[in-house]
């Protein structure tokens, strides 16, 4: 048993006591009776590792049977300041910490992983609507018409998934705001999990990126050799598909990069961000309407998915901003 | 699973148990707790900690510290002749509680015999 493994059992115990402590005032009683418990529950977990216990079990244990602050109100001196029945109303303490079982999180990654195929489709689709419209143009009204008839066909199919994703979404809202906690083993399986997708994850951002700067080689191409403008047009048509590949790439390993965030509690997600609301889900739903809107208004596809890899650049700090600035409230 | 409001009145009186041979410190207690009720009820840190706090305050405890372990001083708690006092009388206290409560207890074999002192005590109109 090394003692790294303890030394982050104990970390984790300190920021779950930080995280039950998050909405009590600070002063030097409350900060007693923390560093009391601290005490207690670092000296629980080394007599459990004493009786045999597996290190990881020996924090669930320490963590599970931690109790309810409420019960502390008197010895943190909630009650004197704020006086009476009001007292009690002017913090919320957190209930007993939540479990996720390897079940729950395996559901979580199919769904989401699933979804974001869908909103990764559904932008694609939307994008293509496009491409359809001036890739058929050159071909007189037949093909206007049927370019027409597939933009529509292709918006209303790439809204409609759009529209299913997010309800996905939505679905699982609660392990992106509450603070849990991860079965036995199961975080070191999701970290080798991520540790997994990384290169994937990389592969395909490469790839997106590709795309989207070889969208324009069709076009440029076809236009300095004077081709005609039948084809010309087919290949700003073909930039479009490409750039709906990309953009598509983007998506999907941004949200399934994402899931392995949310479990982790890293992040966006760490135990302490989740104080602070969903000033996450702001942030991409806003990329997401620039994007579109910048995207239809300028018919600028050909630069516009640049959008996307500054989000990333500036996501922390955005993110941060967002929170600060208490645009974002947090809910309840 | 025991309902915590009916333990509640009786968690000084579990710690006090515990203390009357010998001093001891917080995890001790906890598993003697745990393992005296065959894993029935499990003390959470909180409601130990402010045990600990109200039996103090009344005098009924007094800590102190121990031996060095894990290179950290561990708070150990020893009742006062004041604290083997209270726990007596909670001791007499449950017993009447417990005398009291029973009486309101009824169990399948004895349900009909109920019922029918329920009906002479009220007439038959």
């Amino acid at each position: 048993m090394p003692p790294a493994g303890r030394e982050k059992d104990m970390e984790t115990i300190k920021v779950y006591l930080d995280n039950m402590f998050l909405n009590i005032p600070d002063t030097a009683q409350t900060r007693r009776v923390k560093a009391d418990l601290y005490d207690m529950m670092e000296d629980k977990y080394y007599e459990l590792l004493k009786e045999g216990k597996p290190e990881n079990e020996a924090v669930g244990i320490v963590i599970s049977e931690f109790g309810n602050l409420e019960e502390l109100r008197e010895e943190l001196g909630l009650n004197g300041e704020t006086g009476g029945s009001e007292g009690s109303e002017a913090f919320s303490f957190r209930e007993k910490i939540r479990m996720v079982t390897l079940e729950e999180t395996e559901d979580y990654r199919h769904d989401m992983n699933r979804a974001a195929g869908l909103l990764g489709l559904g932008v694609f689709c939307c994008i293509l609507s496009i491409g359809m419209i001036t890739g058929l143009a050159g071909f007189g009204m037949p093909g206007l018409t049927l370019g027409i008839c597939l933009f529509f066909l292709l918006v209303a199919v790439g809204v409609g998934m759009i529209i299913i994703a997010s309800g996905k979404f939505r679905q699982y809202s609660d392990l992106k705001k509450e603070v849990f906690a991860l079965e036995a083993g199961l975080e070191e399986y999701l970290r080798d999990e991520k540790q997994a997708f990384r290169p994937v994850f990389g592969g395909m951002i490469a790839l997106g990126v590709v795309l989207c700067v070889i969208s324009f080689v069709p076009l440029t191409a076809l236009a300095l050799l004077n081709a005609p403008d039948v084809l010309i047009l087919l290949g700003a048509g073909l930039l479009f598909v490409l750039v709906a590949a990309g953009v598509f790439l983007f998506i999907v390993a941004g949200l399934r990069m994402g899931t392995f965030q949310v479990l982790l509690q890293e992040g966006d997600y760490s135990r302490r961000a989740k104080m602070d609301g969903p000033a996450e889900t702001a942030y991409w739903s806003a990329v997401t309407v620039i994007y579109l809107v910048w995207s239809f208004l300028s018919g600028s596809w050909g630069i516009s998915w640049i959008i996307w890899v500054l989000a990333g650049v500036f996501h922390e700090p955005a993110v941060r901003f967002l929170k600060n600035s208490g645009w974002i409230k947090g809910e309840g | 699973m025991i309902s915590s409001d009916v333990i509640r009145g009786y968690t000084d009186t579990m710690i006090l148990y515990l203390l009357m041979d010998q001093p001891s410190y917080g995890y001790e207690i906890s598993r003697q707790i745990r393992k005296l009720s065959d894993e029935k009820y499990v003390m959470k840190e909180t409601t130990l900690y402010s045990a600990f706090g109200r039996l103090e305050k009344n005098g009924y405890i007094t800590s102190f510290y121990g031996n060095e372990t894990n290179g950290k001083r561990r708070t150990y708690y020893r009742i006062t002749e004041k604290g083997r006092a209270y726990y007596r009388e909670k001791c007499e206290e449950w017993q009447v509680t417990m005398e009291v409560v029973s009486k309101f207890i009824r169990t399948e074999a004895d349900a009909g015999h109920a019922a029918g002192r329920k009906g002479e005590g009220y007439g038959n109109d």
